[in-house]
């Protein structure tokens, strides 16, 4: 009796991109023919997407006799399977198109490889038998980490929905997708759309020196996110950057990696807001698979929950959590602050503190603060120094405040910024500052 | 085979490369393994090769039938690969010799996976049971991913 065929939903680890899978076909001469993938995708439980970056033996063989073979490999159990069915037509548009489009494009971005991995099709063809390989018994996967991930996105969401201001609302998220799903790694930027700029304002679980960081749209794999607004996965980055080299002629340019520098699985989720780019929710981790296709569902509905409550902050304003004053910090000596006028850049006693218009608004409250002793400042008078580049509308003043108050945080300078009220900030010093503007 | 074809193909043998083989049956339905140990004979253009059985029982009928095959290799590190066509002129049982091949070149496969970041559990897909095959070569092409691709060498 034949096996009934396996679902496709059912094995979606296998189009992970973990292990390659490979195609085979026969040409009209009967010669047969096997070609490695680097990208298959479930489209439903009839079909499967395969692209075609290089028109290709596999492609011609495909237009004659439409047959072919896939072999997919499952990376948790190792499982083989072998899916039978025909080819039947190549998308060069349309959602789906888009969809394989931009993970290809954000690690060509990343490898500086934009242009040699360009995608000219995909070919979508229909499953007709999926059946596993070998006669061993099957394997059991190990328990995910998380097997409820509805209910632990509900307790996200609540204590999303509880977050006081933008400060908290990104700690919650970071620290709620490592203690509720395991991702220890995680960024928020922001997006400032008149500089076509993404800014770091929350980093979770890597070294300091993240928060404050800028990349352009376009810019490697988080840039593409942004500049297209759709999710870049990436499961297994090395074996991408080695398909990338392999290409003749290949040339990488590679850009660092934003988050943790040898991370093999990445996630950039835009977050998006009635059509507005917010920002951009990032998660890395070292390991190859770390974000299955559950995973990516969980992110993207994260991201948008928080692209929501900013938005909901921006618009209603925040007043501070009550809470004890911040220690004072404390240097016993004079502190020298050198502002840069060209870039903003601000330098404490001779550490890079922090750039562009954070670094301004700073070099600003403390000239006022020299010159007549204030320390309390307000939003609306940041808004309207014009010196500071604060653009006109949407400014991300409230993200700004909080990117230099992490930073003054991370960097322990003496300098610190705090809210006291609704659009109200504390310069806190702890000695006297002497500052020095640069042009 | 051409020498420098013929060298690249051992290097990559030697490296411990995924191998993919294909046949296909007289109405043209391709079937696929896996196979390992390959041993390339320059001079008269045969490839000694082992083919995982456990994988697809039509490998061998389709072999009997009408020796068609394709024999993808790839450098799991590089990804530089090539294909070898050409059918197959002799299909028995493995040798104690072929069995250490087996065990040496699945042992170098695996490391080189594993190097990569995958789990050594890996070596589940070579499968339990084989058979030789010794393969007239008549075309060997370039299967880097890239412009070239499909061409021949």
């Amino acid at each position: 009796m034949t096996e009934p065929s396996i679902p496709l939903a059912s094995i979606e680890r296998a189009f992970e991109g973990v292990i390659p899978a490979s195609i085979s076909t026969c040409a009209p001469d009967g010669t047969p023919n096997v070609s490695y993938l680097s990208v298959v995708r479930r489209v439903d439980d009839e079909r499967v997407a395969i692209t075609n970056q290089f028109f290709s033996k596999t492609t011609r063989n495909l237009r004659n006799d439409p047959r072919f073979l896939l072999r997919v490999v499952d990376p948790v159990t190792m499982e083989q399977y072998d899916l039978r069915g025909k080819y039947l037509h190549t998308e060069a548009s349309g959602p789906m198109f888009d969809s394989m489009r931009v993970q290809l494009d954000a690690v060509a971005a990343q490898t500086g490889m934009t242009g040699t991995f360009r995608l000219r099709g995909i070919d979508v063809l229909r499953v007709d038998r999926c059946t596993r390989v070998g006669d061993a018994p099957p394997a059991t996967a190990p328990a995910a980490s998380n097997e409820q991930p509805l209910a632990a996105l509900g307790i996200l969401v609540r204590r999303l929905a509880g977050s006081g201001d933008l400060a908290e609302a990104t700690r919650v998220v970071c620290e709620s997708l490592e203690d509720l799903f395991g991702f220890g790694h995680s960024m928020v930027l922001l997006a400032d759309e008149t500089t076509e700029r993404l800014f770091a304002v929350a980093a979770h679980g890597y070294a300091e020196g993240h928060v404050g960081a800028e990349i352009a749209f376009g810019e490697g794999l988080i840039g593409i996110a942004a500049q297209r607004r759709q999710m870049v996965r990436v499961t297994a980055l090395a074996r991408s950057r080695r398909m990338a080299s392999a290409v003749e002629g290949a040339d990488l340019q590679e850009l660092p990696l934003r988050g943790l520098p040898d991370a093999q699985s990445l996630i950039a989720a835009p977050m998006l807001l009635q059509g507005r780019l917010v920002g951009v929710l990032y998660l890395d981790a070292a390991e190859v698979g770390a974000f299955d296709a559950r995973a990516a569902e969980v992110v993207e509905v994260v991201a948008g929950h928080l692209a929501v409550t900013i938005a909901l902050l921006e618009a209603g304003g925040s007043d501070p959590a009550r809470r004890e004053p911040a220690p004072r910090p404390s240097k016993a000596t004079t502190l020298k602050a050198v502002l840069h006028d060209e870039d903003g850049s601000l330098f404490v006693d001779g550490d890079y503190i922090i750039r562009g218009i954070p670094g301004r608004i700073l070099g600003r409250m403390l000239t006022e603060h020299i010159a007549s002793g204030r320390t309390t400042f307000t939003n609306k008078e940041l808004r309207l120094d014009r010196s500071i580049g604060l653009p006109i509308g949407n400014d991300n003043l409230e993200a700004r405040l909080l990117v230099l108050r992490r930073r003054l945080e991370e960097k322990a300078c003496g300098i610190a910024v705090e809210r006291v009220g609704r659009g109200r900030i504390e310069l806190v010093l702890g000695g006297p500052v002497e500052l020095l503007a640069q042009s | 085979m051409e020498g420098a074809t013929a060298a690249r193909l051992e290097e990559l043998f030697a490296d411990g490369s995924a191998v993919m083989v294909v046949t296909r049956d007289d109405d043209h339905n391709p079937h696929v393994t896996r196979g390992w140990g390959g041993v390339v004979d320059a001079e008269n253009g045969r490839l000694d090769l082992c083919l995982t059985t456990s994988d697809d029982l039509m490998v061998v009928p389709d072999l009997e039938a009408n020796g068609a095959i394709a024999v993808t290799v790839a450098h799991t590190a590089t990804y530089r690969a090539m294909q070898v066509t050409g059918t197959v002129e002799w299909i028995g049982e493995i040798t104690e010799d072929d069995r250490a091949r087996i065990a040496r070149h699945v042992e170098q496969f695996t490391a080189q996976v594993v190097r990569a970041g995958l789990p050594p559990t890996i070596a589940r897909i070579a499968g339990e049971r084989f058979v030789a095959v010794r393969i007239a070569v008549q075309q060997c092409f370039e299967q880097t991913p890239g412009p070239k691709a499909g061409s021949a060498l």
